[in-house]
This record gives C-alpha cells, sequence and structure tokens, in this order.
C-alpha cells in the first residue's frame, strides 16, 4: 500500500540557513501521528511544503503517492489547519464556514454546527473582531468536519484555555473512531496529547530524532534514581540521554536498546529507584542530547 | 464540489461590499453632481459636465489591489490551488464587471435619452466622446476599461506578493526610469504631434479596444505571479 505521506531527503533552505535538513520519513494510513519539536525545529516547514504551500529545496515529498504542487488530486485530500491562518477582513465566521462547506468533499455541516455550539462561536461576526481562542477553535472546526483523508493541525490551539483543549481532543478522538482519517498533529504541548498520539516523529533542528509507534517509546525510557555510584555502575554501557546530580544523588534517563532489553527490571532488583518518563520528557531529553551533539560537533 | 466554483461563491458572498459599494461611491459622486446643477445653473446651452464617473474605474484598480491580499492567503490555505483561484477570482470578475458596465450602459441612456440629462443638462454617465457612436459603446467602454483597472491592480498587488518590498521597489525605479527615458525620447523625435493625431483619428471604442491586449498582459503576468507565490 502507497503511505499517505512519503518524504524523501527532503530539504528546505533559505539562502545559507537549512530549516528541514534530508528527512525522510512515512505516514501511513488512518493513524494519528504527533510531530514534534520546538518552534523553529521546521515542523511548518514541512507542513507547507506537503501541501504545496512553499516549495521543496531538494529531495521529494509525496501525499497520496503523488506530488502535492498545483495537484488537485492531492491538495482535494488534505484539510491543513494551521495557527497563521489568515482570513478575508470581511468574513464572518458563517462565511468561513460556508466557503470551507464548499471545498471540502466530506463537510458534514450539521457536525460544523455543533462544533460552533460547543466552542460557543458567534456565527455572525466578523473573523477578525475573534478573540485569539475563538480563531483557534474556527480552525479546529474545519479541522474536524472537513473529515479530509489526511487532515494536518499545526498548533491548533493557541489561546485556548486548557478545558477547550481537552474539548478539541475529545472530539478529535470521538471523530477520529467514527470516521478514520491520517491525522498529523503538531504541537508542543507533548503531554496533553500524548494519549491520543499513535505514531511521534520528533524534529529537532532540522533533523528528524525519532520516528516511532509511540507503545513502543512509551517502555523504552526511564528515569534511574539513587546513589551516585550505583547509578553509575547500572548506567555503564547504557544509552544516557541526561543526567542530573544533587549531592550524593544522581538522576539518569536511560533508553532502552531495541532489542527487548528490560533495564527497568535490573535497576529495581539493585535497589535503585525507577520512573516512567512521559512522552514530553522523552522527548525534551532526545533534544536536549541533540543540541549537546551538535555543539561539540562544531 | 469544484473548487473554481467555491473560489466564484467566495469572491460573490459579502454581495453588500462587492454589488453595492462602489455603486455606493458613483452614486454620492453623482448626488453632489446633481445638486450643483439644480443649485447653480450653467447658462443656457453650456451644460454641466462632470468626471465623476472616473470613480468607480478608481475603486476597481485599487479592489485589484485588495483582492489577493485579502482571499489568496485564505484559499491557499484551504487547499485550494493557485490556477482555480485564479480563475476563480478572473470569472467571478468578469461577471461583476459585465454587470456594472450594464448598469453604465442603462444610466447613461436613462441620463441622454430618458430624462434629458435630468431635466438640468448635467453630463454623468452620458458625456461627449465617451458616449459617442454605437449604443453598444456605452456598454463596451467601460467593460473594458474596468476589467483593465482590475487587472493592473491585481498585477501590481500579486507582483508584491510573489517579490515583497525589494522587487516592488526595483519595479516602481525600473518603470519611472523607463517612462522617464520614453517620454524624453517621444520629446526628442518629435512624436508627440503624431501621437496625438492617432488618438485624434481613434473613437473612443476603438481605444478600449487597444486596452485589450494591455489587460491581457496584466493578467497573464498576474496568473505567474501567483503560481509561484508561497505564503
Amino acid at each position: 500500500m502507497t503511505p499517505i505521506i512519503e518524504a524523501k531527503n527532503l530539504t528546505k533552505q533559505y539562502g545559507d540557513v537549512v530549516t528541514v535538513d534530508r528527512v525522510n520519513f512515512k505516514v501511513e494510513e488512518n493513524k494519528i501521528y504527533g510531530l514534534l519539536g520546538r518552534n523553529g525545529a521546521g515542523k511548518t516547514t514541512i507542513m507547507h511544503m506537503l501541501t504545496a504551500q512553499q516549495f521543496v529545496s531538494s529531495g521529494e515529498i509525496r501525499v497520496f503517492g503523488e506530488l502535492p504542487f498545483e495537484n488537485n488530486n492531492v491538495l482535494e485530500r488534505i484539510c491543513f489547519i494551521k495557527e497563521s491562518q489568515k482570513y478575508p477582513d470581511n468574513f464572518t465566521v458563517r462565511d468561513v464556514l460556508d466557503t470551507a462547506a464548499d471545498v471540502y468533499r466530506n463537510w458534514d455541516r450539521a457536525y460544523a454546527l455543533s462544533l460552533v455550539e460547543k466552542f460557543e462561536l458567534p456565527l455572525k461576526r466578523q473573523v477578525k473582531k475573534l478573540s485569539r481562542g475563538m480563531l483557534s477553535a474556527v480552525g479546529i472546526i474545519i479541522g474536524l468536519a472537513s473529515r479530509a483523508p489526511l487532515t494536518i493541525f499545526d498548533e491548533p490551539y493557541l489561546g485556548l484555555d486548557a478545558v477547550a483543549r481537552q474539548m478539541f481532543y475529545d472530539s478529535l478522538l470521538a471523530d477520529y473512531a467514527e470516521y478514520p482519517r491520517t491525522v498529523l498533529l503538531s504541537t508542543h504541548l507533548i503531554d496533553e496529547v500524548s494519549n491520543l498520539l499513535e505514531h511521534v516523529l520528533l524534529i529537532d533542528g532540522g533533523k528528524l530524532l525519532i520516528d516511532e509507534e509511540a507503545e513502543a517509546l512509551r517502555g523504552r525510557v526511564y528515569t534511574v534514581s539513587g546513589p551516585k555510584a550505583a547509578v553509575e555502575v547500572f548506567a555503564s554501557g547504557r544509552k544516557v540521554l541526561d543526567s542530573q546530580s544533587l549531592g550524593g544523588m544522581i538522576q539518569m534517563t536511560i533508553e532502552n536498546g531495541h532489542s527487548d532489553e528490560l533495564g527497568q527490571d535490573e535497576a529495581e532488583a539493585l535497589g535503585l529507584s525507577v520512573t516512567p518518563v512521559s512522552l514530553q520528557q522523552l522527548c525534551v531529553s532526545y533534544m536536549k542530547r541533540h543540541t549537546v551533539s551538535n555543539k561539540e560537533g562544531k | 464540489m469544484n473548487r473554481i466554483s467555491a473560489v466564484i461563491r467566495m469572491q460573490l458572498r459579502k454581495k453588500l461590499l462587492v454589488f453595492a459599494m462602489p455603486w455606493l461611491i458613483l452614486g454620492s459622486s453623482f448626488v453632489v453632481n446633481l445638486l450643483i446643477a439644480m443649485t447653480s445653473p450653467m447658462p443656457d446651452g453650456e451644460g454641466f459636465y462632470t468626471g465623476g464617473i472616473a470613480s468607480i474605474f478608481v475603486y476597481l484598480l485599487i479592489q485589484g489591489i485588495i483582492t489577493p491580499i485579502q482571499t489568496f492567503p485564505f484559499t491557499l490555505g484551504l487547499g485550494i490551488h493557485r490556477s482555480d483561484y485564479y480563475w476563480g477570482t478572473a470569472l467571478a470578475t468578469t461577471y461583476i464587471l459585465f454587470l456594472f458596465s450594464l448598469g453604465l450602459f442603462l444610466l447613461s441612456i436613462i441620463e441622454g435619452t430618458w430624462t434629458d440629462h435630468w431635466g438640468v443638462d448635467l453630463h454623468f454617465f452620458d458625456l461627449p466622446y465617451w458616449s459617442d457612436g454605437s449604443l453598444l459603446n456605452r456598454w463596451w467602454n467601460p467593460f473594458a476599461l474596468l476589467l483593465n483597472q482590475f487587472w493592473l491592480g491585481f498585477m501590481i498587488s500579486s507582483f508584491f506578493k510573489r517579490f515583497g518590498k525589494t522587487g516592488m521597489l526595483i519595479a516602481t525605479i525600473a518603470s519611472i526610469v523607463i517612462g522617464t527615458l520614453g517620454l524624453y525620447i517621444v520629446s526628442y523625435q518629435n512624436w508627440w504631434p503624431s501621437i496625438g493625431e492617432w488618438f485624434s483619428n481613434r473613437t473612443m471604442a476603438e481605444i478600449t479596444l487597444w486596452t485589450l491586449p494591455v489587460t491581457f498582459v496584466f493578467a497573464a503576468l498576474s496568473k505567474l505571479f501567483v503560481r509561484r507565490t508561497t505564503l
């Protein structure tokens, strides 16, 4: 089966600055992907390239097996919601939704209206007069109600409070269960979405650091803490992502190898305390390590 | 649904702004002129001539500039591809301007034929030279010129979106230099009389016909710029 997205050596550069650096990944059908990374890591650039809103410098990105530029076959099946989406000044919320209804083939009007009520959006208000959170809600509603085979959310929650964000995650999950589709969710609120994600792509400094099933990642990384000497003995020969010491105690973030090695059990047997690492901490420690190795490389 | 028609529907969505605004502006200019013509009549036979009709052409120039700024990023964000945006906008605009020129055609007949220039010898829509010749010219002249102004504005705006501030600055300087050089050569070679003669030998309808290739170039360049524009 052709993957929904396939990036081969995908690169974007502006003059000397390389924002996306030879990235390779595949996105499979009907899964929720998290595209994670810091601000400026290259997430938005990748999403712009796969929707042909920016041009590829070198390498290639195929969506539904085809090149996206000026390709209705591809673009018709994508709904891309981004934080910086612009709307015509004089358009009301209703005008925007009506236009979206004309554009997206699978648009569900009743569902869109139910979301409008849920997020308490004023239909008759001009979009430019909405608050930042309401503006984000407009994007979220378009993204959900479009039911596009590939739906991309680029940090869609700016200005939304925790309750509204949870409403977004719940609606996404519920509608996804009923109408499966491929979702690419870019965010840096990693812990909030960690239960939602089935696959994680972590980008840092334009490079792809993680491309893994979320399930596989969960058991892989953990922290071990205890007396410095004991922890160091345990850690020797293992992959240490991060370490912090305080007095005689030390805490190390450790990654198990790809074989089903059970470091956690061994550490506990040694009397060290083991805590699982959240997806967010995991990503942070990967990125810290990447930053350090980048600096050492220079 | 076909995406070109989605763009057309989007461009026509704000009916009041699209259809009423330019006529409101034109209308206010007309009312002012009418009031002046009524309160301070010209000596017999001189008539009251005004260029107030120009406001709708200026409006379309501005409309051309605003259109890509307002709607292009929106549609691109919705995944509409550039050429669908272009053709949808072009068709919607042609439709709007067809109706506008039909309106100007009717008004010039109402003014010149039915109301005897509103009873006060006001020439606002029915102007000498402009409305000469076949009745059809009263539709054709405004139609061709409205299209010309819209595409001029659209071309400038899409050029700006494509090449940014620097590009705009260079293009502006280049067109000033070329324009000045052109004027200088024309003066130096003493071509003015023959240019004047050329124009005076043409009817308004012939001149507006000559704007067609120019409008076509504006529209073709706009397509080129829109096609390579990113956000």
